[in-house]
């Protein structure tokens, strides 16, 4: 009983911490002593990295561009079945197919599959939901996804704003690790896509070869997770991993050249990374394993 | 008692922190026009003081992206640089008075490490966002 005046005092305390820094940030002026990191590990030389193990995953839309440039067909059999939508339990299994079927989503919107984008649509919509995360992603977003689903640069655009709000709440809610997943599932679909194109398309089988980080940040996201269930996964991400340290690759910097007045920079590095048909056979074959986990 | 007291501190101020994250993370969209698609992430961090956010990430070649990079409630307030695989400095935006967004144009497809930390003389503490979105 004696402390409960501290106790309030420090919920006054606290109470007045969160408005101020709810409210707006701290001027310069000020010292602060918010330590809070947004769950961040901070290290001793004070680099933070972004949300813990941040991992960067180029997204299904950009490699789903390259195989339509490519000129292979459409093939419809290459989607994931839209009947197991509803068939999955865990968050983790509903997480990954969540991002599988947004990479096709990103597929089909590439071929101009109008009927065939609006079920995916709700297959998105389907997963989403169960996880919980289509209630709070802007209803006006989902209407003008659902009203422009005939429309390739909307659908390409919209659904990229709705995978960005799916991010934003599952980080927000300390879910990284499902934000994680969602990506995994994602990039493994679009490189299944990629592989039959990547057989005729040198230049598709290169985008291939030059996914080694993200295949990495995946491995070490999974190896993160620390999750039981997850280590047949793991495993296998382990051995795509070790296909893809053997593909030589090379690198010289070049000073870039900046144009201010667009506010542009160009990159003129150069860089090469080579993997021959065998290679990508071998690549192809890991990631439809890893694929059949997922969906399975 | 104190540490039910220090980990109800921690929990609201990170519940906040989640909070000012949120909203920045969708303000910060209005720098990737209509022109570019978002890579779908969100790369944040709380910062305090010097802290250094950073993360690495791949450029693909023959590809156009817009780094839009935001803390607080107005432009300006973050500054990021991108390095190379060998920790060459292609670019920061201090030298263009904070730029609030830019664009690279990429040749060869490369690895690079992205690192934010807050510019002191107008904030001390705060989230600092970075979203990335390719050009369609």
């Amino acid at each position: 009983m004696s402390l409960r005046p501290t106790f309030i005092g420090s919920m006054f305390l606290v109470v007045s911490l969160v408005v101020f820094s709810t409210g707006c940030e701290q001027p310069a002026s000020t010292n602060s002593t918010n330590n809070a990191t947004d769950g961040n590990s901070v290290s001793g030389s004070g680099t933070v990295k972004l949300d813990g193990e941040i991992i960067s995953i180029p997204s299904p839309n950009q490699l789903a561009i390259l195989v339509k440039q490519s000129n292979v067909p459409f093939r419809e059999e290459q989607l994931h079945d839209l009947k197991k939508a509803d068939y999955y339990l865990s968050e983790q299994k509903k997480a990954m197919n969540l991002g599988i079927y947004g990479a096709d989503l990103a597929y089909i919107a590439n071929f101009d599959k109008g009927q065939l984008a609006n079920d995916y649509f709700d297959a998105v919509g389907k997963v989403a939901g169960e996880l919980e995360v289509l209630d709070h992603i802007d209803g006006k977003l989902v209407s003008r996804l659902s009203n422009n689903i005939s429309n390739r640069d909307s659908v390409l655009r919209l659904s990229s704003q709705f995978f960005h709000s799916a991010d934003r709440y599952l980080k927000n809610n300390k879910r990284t690790d499902l934000a994680g997943l969602v990506l995994l599932g994602g990039w493994v679909e679009s490189i299944h896509f990629a592989s039959e194109a990547a057989k005729t398309n040198e230049d598709v089988r290169r985008r291939i070869a030059e996914q080694k980080h993200a295949c990495a940040s995946l491995t070490n996201l999974l190896k993160n997770l620390g999750d039981p269930a997850m280590e047949g996964l793991l495993e296998q991400m382990k051995e795509l991993n070790a296909l893809y340290a053997d593909f030589p690759v090379t690198y010289s910097y070049s000073k870039p050249i900046t144009d201010a007045k667009e506010k542009t920079t160009y990159i003129t590095s150069k860089s090469t990374v080579e993997m021959d048909l065998k290679q990508l056979e071998a690549v192809s074959n890991r990631i439809e394993a890893i694929r059949s986990i997922i969906i399975q | 008692m104190n540490k039910v007291i220090f980990t109800l501190i921690l929990s609201i101020i990170s519940v906040a922190g989640f909070s000012q994250c949120d909203s920045l993370a969708g303000s910060c969209e209005k720098h990737i026009s209509q022109k570019y698609i978002s890579d779908g992430q969100a790369y944040r961090a709380l910062l305090t003081g010097q802290e250094v956010a950073e993360f690495k990430t791949t450029l693909f070649g023959g590809n156009t992206y817009r780094f839009a990079a935001c803390s607080g409630e107005s432009d300006g307030n973050l500054v990021f640089r991108i390095y190379d695989q060998d920790k060459n400095l292609l670019f920061t935006n201090k030298e263009y008075s904070n730029a609030p967004y830019w664009d690279f144009v990429i040749e060869n497809t490369m690895v690079v490490s992205v690192e934010a930390n807050l510019d002191q003389t107008r904030l001390s503490s705060g989230c600092a966002v970075i979203i990335i979105g390719f050009k369609k």
